[in-house]
């Protein structure tokens, strides 16, 4: 519930709107801007100073640390491979040259002599099989530029071709191995296993570029990676070609550096970013390929790199990696040496240090949030401590010793005087007038009782007229009252209102004789045989009417 | 206070919520785990099962955050001597593998306590869908140890090629190879007939006593010990060693499949999952080649009315690791590669059986699935055997992985040295056949002797 209320922003501000901001509140909310923001600039800072050293820059100089150690490795591997091949060659060309000699052949002769290459391999043998065991390889090979079988429809060379049957180390000392390419009876003779793939003579294309290749004083080639015929494998070959007394290429010797062997010599540590994948690739327009620390890379697909803020993006096609390339020369052709992390684990630890750094700030948001509320009512407790003393023992009490504060108390204080003064002279100016108005009201009570007792007097006399008034005559008078004409009513109303014969005539402008005449009819029409016995009658209707208009 | 107090609850809450979304026992994407495998599906040509481990690796395994690492494609004997160097620490030997196929008698030379229990972690519905004689015998006490993937039973493979030439000269047909004792003549015909090379190689001699005995009543393995003075073992040795003595089989070590390309023989007995192996040209001493053809035909029989044949085929093991990650992914990927299509692709393409019921029914239903023609005549040769014969796994005992290979090797060395001697002897001018006896139950003794002696 609570972080439902707290989390309810839109009401607090709507209180916020309503009610305003207490001066603890807004104190917090000031002080806790001020942090954070002094936060957020120290993040800043350090981030544009390198100090604070986010998870990318931490994982590149790792993958940089890597990078170094994998290239420096692969070049020793390589070297040492080459200088087991440089001595392999020499003795190999002893070996040819020995076996040429005592049996009185040039090497062109060797050519569809399955005998002589028989023997010939069967002596090469040793040096092939003692080299594999020497050299951190997974097989070894010599290959002759010559054939037991020239017509065959495709070109052959024979040659001894060992393989270790399988490594599961990079040590590959005394593990089993077969024969992938030789003579059956170089094979049989020993009693070799023969791999699945096994076939008499090789057919390759060494021999294409070997002239060129190594004319130039070139000590080594070391081959692209690719799929060795007849198996499921890859490697690549690091060779060295084999010359007769003449310096005529005859052949080349090597070593098979397969996938595994290539994953189990550089496989890299679960260090703190996961797997790091170690590579060795090379370019072919644009396009690279290569062998991984990691089998899951070793595959035929074609790998893109793509330069993005100082590091490299791997595209598998079906997966990609981030990471650090390093150019190198083995032999004489330049490979790329490639250390990198799954894109998804590179991302996924971006991500976590992007959360560290936010639960940091949070942490000490939090902290900050604490402190200004601790601090809040620390700083405002005296004056809420002053207010509620203020508010209970109308007393200002002592002083704060907070000379604002103090100050604003002083001027309240004045203020508060003033008006308890003014409000003072304001009550007895009510008192006063109260009085006032309770002396006019007892007058005015005096004469409504005044007005009363009249009132009544005035109704005893109407009702003792009325008792004096014949009844028939009455009626007859008020019925015929209708009669009369304006003039006459007009005379009437005169008569009525007090006025003597003398003002009506003078009123109405009309003669006495003229008036006598109304007055005859008046007299007629109504009944009547007296001026007072009119006024009589008139009276009374008047106040009976009066008393129809009162009810 | 009391507001700084829900403050600090809050956030404690949160942070809870956070650490635990966090689940450390599981891969994922963002926690990947990759695990080392050796297996025996494949040869050093062809891996179908590392196919499969790729496609597995870019589907299921990458939502999973679980990479299979496969480092070696070799022989159960092979994996054996690695394991065995590995969990005895041997100078150059490499950690355990993580996954890794073989026969239950591996659990010995591992340490059952080493590996993890598939049954903590494939549901009690989960493994009653696997065939019931294939899973038992994965069973250690109440541990699931070993999982079948892809079991295969025994077969007779045939050059054709070089049978019909054969055939055409001798007129022996086929037929004469349904039961062992028209095998052992025809061996014994084609040695005449082919100026001394062996007819065919039995890859497991053990096999070969242990369905032989069955058939004819006994028990090859009784109380954890090799039974070789029963009767029954006499009738199941001694076709065999006049067979062998006379020249008709090969003794020597080393795979069958190399001694097809070479032409040394043109048959061997062994495993349906051989067909791997089978190569489609040979090569000659003279440096030529031959395209040829193969068939797959059934065990032969040792008596017409009790038709058996061994099923085989190792498991997958997994090393228990402390990584509950590794463990987690081991289960993701086995049970992956048991779920029917994935598991019918992969044997097919390996010469195996599928190991669940629903797989198994559908795959000899209709074996026109199996698109590769010479696979196909291999699972319908196969559904002819599931149908007619009975199928017998090997016993587990104590030791029985050294006994085993004993057994292999005293009776090539046994029936090698009785077949020098019958040259020797059959070229001074003795009776052969009275030589061959006396050979065949001279090796007997011998072999007894020797199987003691290592007992």
């Amino acid at each position: 519930m609570n972080i439902l209320r707290y989390l309810d922003i839109k009401s607090l501000i709507k209180q916020f709107k309503e009610e305003g901001l207490s001066m603890r509140r807004r104190f917090a909310f000031y002080v806790f801007s001020v942090i954070c923001l002094f936060l957020a600039i120290i993040i800043i800072l350090l981030n544009l100073f390198g100090i604070l050293n986010p998870t990318d820059r931490q994982i590149m100089n790792d993958l940089n640390a890597q990078l170094s150690a994998c290239s420096d490795s692969i070049e020793g591997d390589c070297d040492e491979l080459a200088a087991c091949a440089i001595s392999f060659s020499g003795q190999l060309e002893q070996s040819i040259q020995d076996y040429l000699t005592e049996n009185n052949l040039t090497f062109d002769e060797l050519k569809n002599n399955s005998e002589a290459l028989d023997a010939l391999q069967d002596r090469l043998y040793d040096s092939v099989y003692l080299n594999m065991q020497v050299a951190p390889a997974s097989g070894a090979f010599c290959i002759l530029d010559t054939t037991a079988n020239s017509n065959s429809k495709t070109e052959l060379y024979s040659g001894i071709y060992l393989k270790y049957i399988n490594l599961y180390s990079e040590n590959t000392v005394n593990n089993d191995f077969s024969i992938y390419r030789g003579s059956f009876s170089t094979g049989k003779s020993r009693g070799i296993n023969f791999h699945s793939g096994w076939k008499n003579e090789s057919s390759t294309d060494f021999f294409e570029h070997c002239n060129e290749t190594f004319s130039d004083g070139t000590h080594y080639v070391l081959s692209p990676a690719s799929t060795i015929p007849d198996t499921w494998e890859r490697a690549r070959y690091i060779y060295v070609p084999i010359r007769d007394y003449n310096d005529n290429i005859i052949g080349v010797c090597g070593f098979e550096i397969n996938d595994l062997l290539f994953q189990l010599s550089h496989k890299t540590e679960d260090g703190r970013w996961g797997d790091e994948i170690c590579g060795l690739l090379d370019e072919h327009n644009g396009i690279y390929s290569g062998q991984f620390s990691s089998n899951r890379y070793n595959i035929e697909s074609n790998l893109n790199i793509k330069s993005k803020n100082g590091s490299q993006l791997f595209d598998f096609g079906s997966e990609k990696c981030v990471g650090l390339t390093k150019e190198i020369m083995l032999g004489s052709e330049a490979f790329s040496v490639a250390v990198m992390l799954p894109k998804t684990q590179y991302e996924s630890f971006l991500r976590k240090g992007q959360m560290n750094i936010l639960l940091i700030f949070l942490i000490a948001a939090i902290l900050a949030a604490v402190f200004c509320i601790f601090m809040s009512k620390k700083y405002v407790s005296p004056i809420l401590k002053k207010i509620e003393q203020v508010k209970t023992k109308e007393d200002y009490g002592e002083q704060l010793r907070i000379r604002e504060i103090d100050d604003l108390f002083s001027f309240l204080e004045e203020k508060d005087n003033y008006y308890e003064q003014q409000l003072d002279d304001l009550e007895n100016a009510k008192r006063f007038a109260e009085e006032e108005a309770r002396r006019a009201k007892e007058k005015y009570e005096k004469a409504a009782e005044k007005y009363e007792l009249a009132k009544s007097e005035i109704d005893r006399l109407a009702e003792k007229h009325k008792e004096e008034i014949i009844p028939e005559e009455y009626n007859y008078f008020v019925e015929n009252l209708g009669m009369l004409t304006p003039a006459e009513y007009r005379v009437y109303e005169l008569y009525l209102s007090g006025k003597t014969a003398k003002q009506i005539a003078e009123i109405l402008h009309i003669t006495e004789n003229t008036l006598k005449y109304h007055n005859k009819n008046i007299y007629s029409k109504l009944g009547i045989s007296s001026r007072k016995q009119l006024l009589r009658f008139a009276a009374l209707k008047q106040h009976r009417d009066g008393k129809e208009d009162w009810t | 206070m009391k507001k700084i107090i829900s403050i600090i609850l809050t956030f404690a809450i949160t942070a809870v919520c956070f650490s635990g979304c966090l689940d450390k026992t599981k891969p994922d994407a963002d926690n990947p785990v990759t695990l080392t495998m050796c297996h025996v599906y494949g040869s050093q040509t062809k891996s179908p099962l590392n196919d499969a481990i790729d496609e597995f690796n870019d589907t299921v395994g990458r939502e999973n955050g679980v990479t299979v690492n496969v480092v070696s494609v070799t022989s159960s004997s092979a994996i054996d001597k690695a394991l065995f160097a590995s969990a005895n620490g041997e100078p150059g030997a490499d950690d355990l593998p993580d996954l890794f196929t073989a026969y239950p008698r591996v659990a010995e030379i591992v340490g059952e306590e080493k590996l993890l229990s598939w049954n903590d972690y494939f549901s009690e519905e989960e493994l009653s869908a696997f065939r019931d004689e294939f899973i038992s015998e994965g069973y250690f006490g109440d541990r699931l140890l070993m999982l079948p993937v892809a079991k295969s039973s025994e077969g007779l493979f045939l050059n054709k090629t070089l049978f019909d030439r054969f055939s055409s000269e001798t007129g022996v047909s086929t037929d004469a190879l349904k039961s062992f004792d028209g095998f052992f003549k025809t061996a014994n015909l084609y040695y005449d007939w082919s100026d001394g090379q062996n007819f065919t190689q039995i890859n497991d001699f053990y096999n070969y006593a242990y369905i032989g005995m069955k058939a004819y009543g006994g028990e090859f393995v009784k109380d954890g010990k090799l039974n070789l003075n029963d009767e029954a073992f006499e009738q199941v040795w001694l076709p065999l060693s006049k067979a062998a003595i006379y020249g008709g089989i090969c003794l020597d070590d080393g795979y069958a499949a190399s001694r097809w390309k070479t032409v040394e023989i043109i048959s061997n007995i062994g495993s349906t999952a051989d067909i791997l192996y089978q190569p489609e040209m040979v090569f000659y001493p003279d440096n030529t080649t031959e395209n040829i053809t193969s068939v797959s035909l059934q065990y032969p029989t040792f008596t017409a009315d009790n038709p058996a044949v061994v099923h085989r085929g190792g498991g997958l093991f997994a090393v228990k690791s402390e990584d509950e990650r590794k463990n987690y992914g081991a289960y993701i990927f086995a049970k992956w590669l048991t779920e029917k299509e994935n598991n019918l692709s992969f044997v097919t393409s390996t010469g195996y059986l599928p190991v669940t019921d629903e797989a198994f029914a559908e795959l000899f239903a209709d074996t026109s699935v199996v698109q590769n023609e010479s696979y196909r005549n291999l699972y319908d040769m196969m559904n002819g055997m599931m149908n007619s014969y009975k199928l017998y796994s090997l016993s587990v005992y104590d030791n029985a992985s050294d006994i085993q290979s004993d057994f292999e090797q005293n009776v090539k060395l046994v029936l090698k040295s009785a077949h020098n001697q019958y040259i020797e002897r059959t070229a001074n001018g003795e009776d052969k056949e009275a030589v061959l006896n006396e050979l065949a139950a001279a090796s007997l003794e011998e072999l007894k002797r020797l199987s003691a002696k290592d007992m």
